[in-house]
């Protein structure tokens, strides 16, 4: 029966065949190609102020489990899960009553453009703007999309920078954010729809109304 | 038959070609018949293709860390391994 660490591509092996005898320079290695997206990460779910303290804490982490590490998953995955966990309960200790999903509140999801039997009741119109390079010229409408982005509920903006940026599998961002597949269908869905609906009422009024 | 509210909900993955073969053929069939759907569809495909390339305009994803920083972490696990 093959081992799940043949999945591993050997570089990644002797990477970290490296990391566990301390090596310094594959310490310089990991951090140089894997900082920039963990912190990333971390920003979606506690935000800039604290995603460095929170990333500095995931490498202390990932030290300390690195001898238990099967090598079930690649790498990366592997140090976005520990960055995501950091995150989460640094998050959880700021903000008590924070959603992680913000599934409870309304937004989100197109609910409310469909009628009863299926159809639109609130149909897509055109867009003037109408490639990604149009919507870019807009100074405004980058700026709107960014101030979208940033005011999604964690998790949301989590899975959307992990499907839509980093190109992670499904399976792969129901391990790193410890959710279900079911779960994230639904905050997918409405973080992509957010995003949408953000640029549809900017392209229909000129001001940036974030659906967050 | 496939909806319309059915096929937003399906329109994202279906981009992403993370549907399986027969909801794939069952929205393929919806888009061509269903002008706002299509209409919809190719927005949402718009709209996530500019939050990737604003994202990589911005440098979220690829700005390397300074060697400064780069050594700062190093060091804090370095003496943590002692």
């Amino acid at each position: 029966m093959a081992s799940s660490s043949e999945n591993l591509k050997e570089p990644e092996k002797e990477l970290i065949a490296r990391l566990l005898k301390q090596d310094e320079a594959a310490y310089r290695l990991v951090i140089r190609q894997h900082q920039s997206s963990m912190r990333a990460l971390a920003v979606t779910i506690v935000g800039n102020i604290i995603a460095d303290e929170v990333v500095q804490e995931a490498w202390l982490s990932m030290l300390r489990a690195l001898p238990r590490f099967k090598m079930h998953s690649s790498l990366k995955t592997w140090l976005f899960r520990i960055v995501a966990n950091e995150a989460k309960t640094r998050l959880r200790r700021e903000k008590r009553s924070v959603s992680l999903e913000g599934l409870a509140h309304g937004r989100g999801g197109l609910d409310d453009r469909f009628s009863n039997d299926g159809h639109w009741s609130h149909i897509p119109t055109q867009w003037e703007l109408d490639t990604p390079e149009a919507i870019l010229s807009k100074d405004q409408l980058k700026e709107c999309i960014t101030v979208t982005i940033n005011s999604l509920p964690p998790l949301q903006s989590a899975v959307l920078q992990l499907k839509e940026l980093e190109n992670c599998t499904p399976g792969e961002i129901c391990n790193i954010l410890d959710i279900s597949a079911s779960n994230l269908r639904v905050l997918l869905h409405r973080a992509r729809n957010c995003l949408f609906e953000t640029i549809e009422h900017f392209q229909s009024t000129g001001e940036c109304k974030p659906c967050a | 038959m496939m909806k319309c509210k059915e096929f937003s909900e399906n329109a994202g993955d279906y981009l992403s070609g993370e549907l399986p073969l027969g909801r794939r053929i069952a929205v393929f069939f919806h888009v061509t018949m269903c002008i706002h759907c299509r209409r919809y569809l190719y927005q949402l495909k718009i709209s996530l293709e500019s939050l990737r390339q604003l994202a990589q305009e911005r440098g979220v994803l690829d700005a390397a860390p300074s060697a400064e920083e780069i050594e700062q972490t190093v060091k804090i696990l370095m003496q943590v391994e002692r």
